[in-house]
């Protein structure tokens, strides 16, 4: 997860320190639409796989995408 | 007492232009003329209804005004077609300014500015021309005969607009720039260099987000409920 922590870390702006805590989107003031698909497209670059509409839908705190990142890279 | 007008066209431009020229002209709606092929009833709007082929001999040239109102099929080849029909049976055509517009600019016959466009100083508009609401015309610009300025498009100072051609919606044509006759400019288009006749322009339409309404509502915090 320390390259998950990385992207959340530079998308967001925020130390890693930060990433290891949960928070949501109300918690990040620069966590708005267009952050979060850059967020989605760098996952994709970095881990090879596609993410699904609902589950982009669902990644709206750092568990969530923890846990549904996870699951992509089970399956 | 007010100018009796006859209205060519019974479709939905027809009825856009029978609201402006009822609600706040010098002139009287007296009946609408279609070709004769598809005249299938006797009135349009509460006035008579009749075949072009007898507007002649049934409203005199030497009476009647007309104004020509179809959209801009084939490069707005129908409305010129029409306009230099009437033009050549000897009618005079009306025009119309919505008083909401004010300015220092001059139009010909059968062309019409409607409410909300926005006409700067010294442009000039030929025979013919429709303007949208919303659309801006910039000093001493020319527009000439026949053509449509859709609601939002923008023309800068000093440009000309060639015969026929269409300008669609928000679409942007820049300073001193001159188009051809014939042109399609299409919704969102943006020319800042002179371009000649016949050239058709199309914007590269947004691509859809990758997730719909539903799942957009649900990631972005500013449209969750």
């Amino acid at each position: 997860m320390d390259k998950l922590n990385q992207i959340l870390a530079d998308t967001f702006k925020i130390t890693i320190e930060n990433t290891l805590e949960n928070a949501s989107m109300d918690d990040i003031s620069n966590w708005d639409s267009l952050t979060h698909m850059s967020l989605i497209v760098a996952i994709e670059d970095e881990f090879g796989f596609e993410i699904s509409g609902d589950d982009i839908a669902e990644m709206i705190t750092f568990d969530a995408i923890r846990s549904i990142v996870t699951k992509y890279r089970n399956q | 007492m007010k100018k009796e007008l006859i209205i060519f066209g019974a479709g939905k431009i027809a009825e856009v232009i029978t609201y402006f020229f009822e609600r706040d002209s010098e002139y009287q709606i007296v009946a609408y003329v279609i070709d004769d092929v598809y005249v299938n009833q006797d009135t349009y709007l509460g006035k008579p209804l009749i075949k072009l082929s007898e507007v002649v001999e049934r409203y005199a040239p030497s009476r009647y005004t007309i104004f020509v109102a179809t959209g801009y099929q084939g490069m707005n080849q129908l409305r010129s077609s029409k306009y230099d029909y009437f033009k050549e049976n000897g009618y005079s055509c009306a025009s119309y300014i919505s008083p909401l517009v004010k300015g220092n600019f001059t139009i010909g016959e059968n062309t019409i500015i409607m409410d909300g466009a926005m006409i700067q100083p010294c442009a000039t508009f030929r025979n013919n021309v429709f303007v949208w609401g919303g659309a801006m015309v910039g000093h001493h610009a020319v527009v000439e005969d026949h053509c449509w300025l859709t609601g939002g498009c923008l023309v800068g100072g000093v440009t000309r607009i060639g015969k026929n051609t269409f300008v669609g919606l928000g679409a942007i044509v820049g300073h001193e720039v001159i188009v051809g006759e014939k042109c399609m400019l299409g919704a969102a288009t943006l020319t800042i260099k002179s371009i000649g006749d016949g050239v058709v322009l199309i914007a590269v339409p947004t691509e859809p987000h990758r997730l719909n309404s539903e799942q957009f509502i649900r990631m972005s915090s500013c449209f969750r409920t």
